[in-house]
């Protein structure tokens, strides 16, 4: 990220001159402008970030100084003989980004021995992007969503969905759905941002985060008032509308979001006109939090959510699917000293999908749910001296878990399980280039009795490169359908095994990363073995049975390219491209369904026009070729066939208005109208334009006295 | 994967209780709600003069039905299925309750040929040929493939010539219970003579 810091130099009546500087470096800034009121056009900032202002300024005559890249500022001209200093602040600050997911506790990703990526919701907005998978694919290489026959599915780093942790501000969602959870719950209008981290994490998150963890953080509000108010209109009837409000008022912080979101649905096979590829549906989600800081030691939390999604049949089947959320929980952080805090938690998640009778009007009938209660209790303890070091950063903890289902597909109709579970962590900062940290989890299961979870990490830094080496074990219990499912239709008998065990993986991985002003590349290479991996298999002496089984041995062998390149203070580039070797060691041949190759690349510019911002965005994500096994519809016969290489480029163009109160963004997804079916797979409907309007009040209704105010605070 | 899709596509036959309803229409025509989701491998038979199920031991030598069903197959009593008068006409998509004879008049009835029904409870399918009514068999339409088959009615009314040579105006209204169930034959008749 290039700094900025701007000097305002104001040395006579006749002479105004104006540097720009970052804010932490002090470096000038190119590009710059500012907008003297009074004055139509605006003026550069040349090399070094020096403004020639025109002179004989009237006293307190507002300037506005604007770079794509950092945050606006609003200041008066003074005629004080001397130099006035101004610094701007960057709008992103990838490095100083502080995040929760990789150790539990707030670090700054630059300090940080696990590789985190950040997909920030200034990112999303800039680009368009509405919803959490399309950022995830557009953003991460080996990223790949798409549906099939389960509904919206995805692989990371060569595996399948259920291997990846889905959580919200670190919890667990409810409703195994299609092997993974109802994506369509992850609204990004009440996302502040998504972290990743790759690879097996088990050692702090337990069961499933064996190919890594995505976690969608919340926004805290950070000023007295702050709202959005948004709209979206795309291709097939996609009308998302929402709003949201952010208050900070004394000890209380309020935060509120509601979106309504529906889509008509589109056929990719007309062949089937009553079978839509995509059925139309409507949302409704609402999210509620409240924090609440009773003393500077002592903060609470409250958090609430309710979403409901229907949708809609268009065939002659007189039912159709009707899911619904409700999720709640509190949390209560006290800072016991200054090196010594504690955090307590309670968080319950109850999903269910229902049938809805349309005969018998509407009456709903109840075919899923599924509840979770999770309590934790952790310890954080900042030792700034140890043996041989110079800070340990301590986490230790407990948590309970269980997870209770219902459906009529598994034995007696409702199953549950409990977890309880130890964990410590020691991050160790040995001095100011090598740090590690070395975790573990020790899980007691109900039924698969305990698990340990061990994790290390190192990070070397030196200059502008960081290097990190990472090994973590990861294992997922076999979920309570693949143990207690019980179908027995006659002439296909389908039974769970209580006799799995828990799947497990040893990860490696080896990173570095070098961050330089304008250029910074990133490479990981990671290796991933799963052993014990669970699938279905013919049933002994039963004709047409199936049941599970630990049969398959996996490895998984990747490289994960990054880059980004800072052409100018208004134009970057990134690229990423993913390497994924998945082996299956029982059938000797690839995994079905996996690319070897994929990548992604993209383009920002972005300026400013009239005091207001503007980003043109282009940007698109390519795979290779993959096998898979798909039906033959005649002869219900299975086959290898493959899908070819594709790619799906999108382009935005973002302006603001109004004291960047109203925003209106216009776009082409999927420019190149790929249209991705397959006999399983559908990648994407076709070319889909749309326009978004986002409008802020406060900042519409503001005056300029608050905002100069606001902006010298 | 597989594992799903194979479930799913003969998930077909859900334990329910047997329930045969016939309501008379007011605007003309009895419906009836037939369950035959257990009726994948096996025929059953219908009479529209006793406006019931009957039972029937040789359907080839039995005049006492006019419509078999096997699922979503039929036949009628003529032709290769039996000894009676039986025979079907398409009359397209019309409005049901203006058919009268005289939309029958000079038209040609189809006999009951062999047609392609499931043959055992096996993966893949094994199907084999039996007698049966050909324009019958698209009365419910679905995608080839794993379900979820939707059984879309073709909104076709039929002409079916009973056993004893009367005609019937037949409509296929839906194959699923209130419930959302597949397996039950919704449909409506009147005598046209």
């Amino acid at each position: 990220m290039m700094p900025v810091v701007i000097v305002l130099s104001a040395t006579a009546q006749d002479s105004c001159l104006m540097v720009v500087v970052d804010s932490s470096t002090g470096h000038g800034l190119e590009g710059v402008h500012v907008y003297v009121d009074g004055f139509r056009r605006a003026f550069v900032a040349s090399k070094g970030g020096m403004v020639s202002l025109p002179c004989g300024l009237p006293e307190g005559t507002r300037m506005y100084v604007s770079h794509p890249e950092y945050q606006q500022k609003i200041v008066s001209f003074h005629h004080r003989g001397d130099t006035l200093w101004v610094r701007l602040s960057p709008y992103v600050r990838h490095l100083e980004e502080v995040v929760v997911t990789a150790t539990r506790t707030e670090r700054r990703i630059k300090d940080l021995a696990i590789p985190t990526q950040v997909i920030t919701s200034e990112g999303m907005l800039k680009t368009g992007t509405t919803n959490v998978a399309e950022a995830l694919s557009h953003a991460m290489p080996g990223f790949e969503f798409y549906h099939d026959g389960r509904g919206m599915t995805f692989r990371l780093q060569g595996i399948d969905a259920k291997y990846t942790l889905f959580l919200v501000d670190g919890e667990r969602l409810a409703g195994e759905n299609r092997e993974n959870t109802d994506y369509y719950r992850l609204t990004t209008s009440s996302i502040d941002r998504i972290e990743i981290v790759k690879g097996a994490s088990s050692s702090l998150y337990g069961s499933s985060a064996m190919g890594g963890v995505v976690n969608l953080i919340t926004p805290v509000p950070r000023q007295p008032f702050e709202s959005n108010i948004y709209g979206r209109l795309s291709r097939f009837g996609e009308i998302e509308t929402g709003a949201n409000v952010g208050i900070r008022q004394g000890k209380i912080r309020f935060f509120t979001d509601a979106v309504r979101k529906s889509m008509n649905g589109y056929d990719l096979t007309p062949s089937t006109p009553d079978l839509y590829t995509m059925e139309p549906y409507c949302l409704y989600s609402v999210y509620q939090k409240v924090m609440y800081e009773y003393s500077p030691r002592l903060t609470f939390v409250f958090r609430g959510g309710y979403y409901q999604r229907e949708r809609f049949d268009v065939s002659s089947v007189p039912t159709h699917p009707f899911y619904n959320d409700v999720n709640g929980g509190m949390s209560a952080t006290w800072k016991v000293s200054s090196t010594a805090t504690c955090k307590a938690s309670w968080h319950a998640d109850r999903y269910r999908t229902m049938d809805v009778l349309e005969r018998l009007a509407g009456e709903k009938h109840l075919v899923y749910a599924d509840e979770q209660h999770t309590g934790r209790f952790l310890y954080e303890y900042r030792m700034d001296r140890g043996w041989k070091t110079e800070q340990h950063h301590l986490v230790a903890g407990g948590e309970f878990f269980c997870d209770e289902m219902f459906s009529e597909r598994i034995r007696y109709s409702r199953q549950s399980i409990e977890n309880y579970t130890l964990l410590g962590q020691d991050e160790i900062k040995i001095n100011e280039t090598f740090s590690a940290i070395a975790g573990g989890r020790l899980d007691w299961h109900s039924i698969y009795g305990p698990h340990l979870s061990p994790k290390l990490s190192g990070m070397y830094k030196t200059g502008r490169f960081t290097s990190r080496l990472s090994y973590g074990h990861g294992f997922r219990a076999p979920s309570i359908k693949e143990r207690y499912y019980d179908f027995d239709l006659g002439f296909i008998v389908v039974k769970g095994n209580e006799h799995l065990v828990p799947e497990r993986s040893q990860y490696v991985s080896l990173s570095s990363e070098y961050q330089g002003n304008s250029f910074m590349p990133s490479v990981t290479f990671y290796l991933n073995h799963v052993t014990d991996m669970i699938h279905e298999i013919p049933l002994a002496n039963v004709e047409n049975g199936y049941t599970y089984a630990n049969f398959s041995s996996v490895r998984i062998f990747g490289i994960d390219y990054l880059q980004q390149v800072k052409i100018t203070s208004w134009c970057s580039l990134f690229a990423g491209y993913n390497y994924t070797d998945a082996w299956d060691e029982i059938k000797q041949e690839t995994l079905s369904g996996v690319c070897k190759h994929s990548g992604m690349a993209g383009c920002d510019f972005s300026g400013v026009y009239r005091h207001c911002r503007w980003v043109f965005s282009f940007s698109g994500k390519c795979y290779g070729s993959r096998k898979y096994t798909a039906m033959d519809e005649n002869t219900y016969r299975f086959y290898e066939t493959s899908y070819p290489s594709y790619s799906i480029w999108r382009i935005s163009f973002t302006q603001q208005w109004w004291r960047r109160g109203i925003e209106v963004t216009a776009g082409v997804n999927n420019l190149f109208n790929h249209i991705g079916t397959s006999d399983l797979i559908n990648i994407d409907p076709g070319r889909r334009v749309y326009l978004a309007v986002r409008l802020s009040p406060e900042k519409i209704f503001a005056s300029h006295d608050k905002i100069t105010k606001k902006n010298e605070q | 994967m597989r594992f799903f899709l194979k479930a799913a596509m003969l998930m077909a036959a859900l334990v329910q209780c047997k329930k045969e309803d016939a309501t008379e229409n007011a605007s003309g025509g009895t419906t009836v709600v037939l369950d035959v989701h257990n009726d994948v491998l096996r025929w059953r038979y219908y009479s529209f003069e006793k406006n019931q199920e009957v039972s029937v031991e040789n359907f080839s030598d039995d005049l006492s039905w006019d419509l078999g069903i096997r699922y979503e197959s039929f036949r009628t009593n003529g032709g290769k299925s039996g000894k009676g008068q039986g025979a079907v006409l398409d009359l397209g998509v019309v409005n049901f309750d203006k058919v009268t004879m005289a939309d029958v008049a000079g038209k040609t009835f189809v006999e009951d040929d062999s047609i392609m029904v499931l043959a055992s409870m096996s993966m893949p399918p094994v199907m084999e040929k039996t007698p049966g009514s050909v324009p019958l068999e698209d009365m419910f339409q679905s995608p080839q493939g794993p379900p979820p088959h939707t059984y879309t009615p073709n909104q076709h009314v039929y002409v079916i010539r009973t056993a004893s040579g009367k005609h019937v105006k037949l409509i296929g209204l839906s194959f699923f219970n209130d419930q959302g169930e597949e397996g039950w034959f919704n449909f409506k008749f009147a005598f046209l003579d």
